[in-house]
């Protein structure tokens, strides 16, 4: 408990020191001949049975690949850099899926930062070694190590109003990020 | 939805088919829209659209073609976020039809959802339109439009996409009660996430009650401009 607290206290300084940036994203279709071949490699050797789609994706962090594809009913991302080394592999899970006291962690630094939240898509997100990212895919049991991180995406209200936040956990539930989402223009799907 | 449209379409064929008669228009709809923030939560959308009637005629019949200026419209509208993803405005325009003006108070809600690789908007709106000489027109109306990027999961600047729009129509007036049903598959270039080309078709079916139906084919070519 007074861990968790201590957890939430440095979250909350480490937010505030942060503030939110805005988060800037573009994403590109990739033809198969654009995927450098290390990336194409790696998926290659995943046991994915579902068509792979891939993109380009350029972003504050830089320019990356990425690979989509639905695998046992869980959408996953599998992110490269330009040179196809692996950086880490996403799967959009459940709140219920995250540990209890995460989720109690989670939701301290919710109810701390903002009046009202409401989450709409969470990822689990895995990095470390290629073989051991492999592994992860293939559901083998691995003795290596890998960190997890868990990127939210929220609905908040706050004194700021409502915004759309997308905030980077650890898996001890300290943030590492946090930006805010600008909905993109609408102005020609409404007028 | 796509389903229920597919079926709605084919009842009206075969009642356009049964009820015979059916005449048709078509043109060029060019149209300027811009969109200026004021403040947080406040937008204010002026918009200028011009109707070019380039063909008419019955199907199976004659057909005449011509170029005759049909109108000009210029709207004010201010709106307000009453949400993450929604927005409530009002609004008027001012209809020129050679020498006569028309107008028009709208009223509307908007609620975006963006979902993945997909965006769409309902739009619920009614508008009430006034002209001198003429018995005022009540309108009710519910649009779906959506937009799908055609490179990616969302329309980046300098990518293409394709926005389809389907609305319905009911048309009120002491004089008489009428349906409308417009649907519209649009191309569009985002040269910026503020400044998009649209160019694309706009079907509209109307005069229900009568004893036959009017078909419109409007060419749109538009122009939104956010600041």
């Amino acid at each position: 408990m007074r861990l968790s607290f201590l957890i939430s206290l440095i979250s909350l300084g480490f937010l505030s020191s942060l503030g939110a940036q805005v988060k800037f994203e573009r994403e590109y279709r990739l033809d198969r001949e654009e995927i450098p071949k290390p990336a194409l490699q790696f998926i290659e050797a995943c046991p994915f049975e579902n068509r792979i789609k891939w993109y380009g994706e350029e972003s504050q962090e830089g320019k990356s690949v990425e690979a989509k594809t639905k695998h046992l009913g869980r959408k996953y991302s599998i992110e490269f850099d330009t040179s196809g080394q692996i950086q880490d592999v996403e799967a959009i899970v459940d709140w219920e899926e995250l540990p209890k006291s995460l989720q109690e962690k989670i939701q301290a630094c919710f109810d701390s930062s903002f009046e009202k939240v409401r989450i709409k898509k969470i990822q689990q997100q895995w990095t470390g070694q290629e073989e051991n990212l492999l592994q992860v895919l293939q559901q083998k049991p691995t003795k290596s190590t890998y960190e997890i991180k868990y990127e939210i995406v929220i609905k908040a209200r706050s004194e700021d109003g409502k915004n759309l936040y997308e905030m980077l956990f650890s898996d001890q539930g300290e943030v590492l990020r946090k930006d805010l989402i600008q909905p993109d223009n609408s102005d020609n799907l409404i007028y | 939805m796509t389903r229920l449209t597919s079926i709605l379409i084919l009842f009206l064929l075969f009642s356009i088919e049964s009820r015979g008669q059916h005449s048709w228009r078509s043109g060029l709809v060019p149209q300027i829209n811009a969109n200026y923030k004021l403040g947080k939560s406040w937008k204010i959308n002026a918009k200028t659209e011009n109707r070019i009637r380039l063909a008419s005629g019955t199907f199976g019949k004659e057909k005449t073609t011509e170029y005759q200026y049909e109108r000009t419209d210029l709207s004010l509208i201010i709106s307000y976020k009453t949400g993450l993803n929604t927005n409530a405005a009002i609004g008027q325009l001012i209809r020129f039809r050679g020498e006569k003006i028309l107008h028009r108070s709208i009223q509307q809600f908007s609620v975006v959802q963006r979902l993945s690789g997909l965006k769409l908007a309902h739009r619920f709106s009614t508008d009430q339109t006034w002209a001198k000489e003429e018995k005022p027109v009540y309108r009710f109306r519910y649009r779906l439009a959506s937009e799908f990027p055609l490179n990616g999961q969302k329309t980046d600047p300098r990518e293409f996409y394709i926005k389809l729009s389907n609305e319905y129509l009911y048309i009120s007036s002491f004089a008489f009660d009428d349906f409308e049903i417009r649907l519209s598959p649009i191309l569009g270039y985002a040269l910026t996430n503020n400044n998009k080309l649209e160019v694309g078709l706009d079907y509209r079916i109307d005069s229900f009650r009568l004893t036959y139906n009017r078909s419109s084919f409007w060419t749109r070519v538009s122009w939104y401009v956010s600041f």
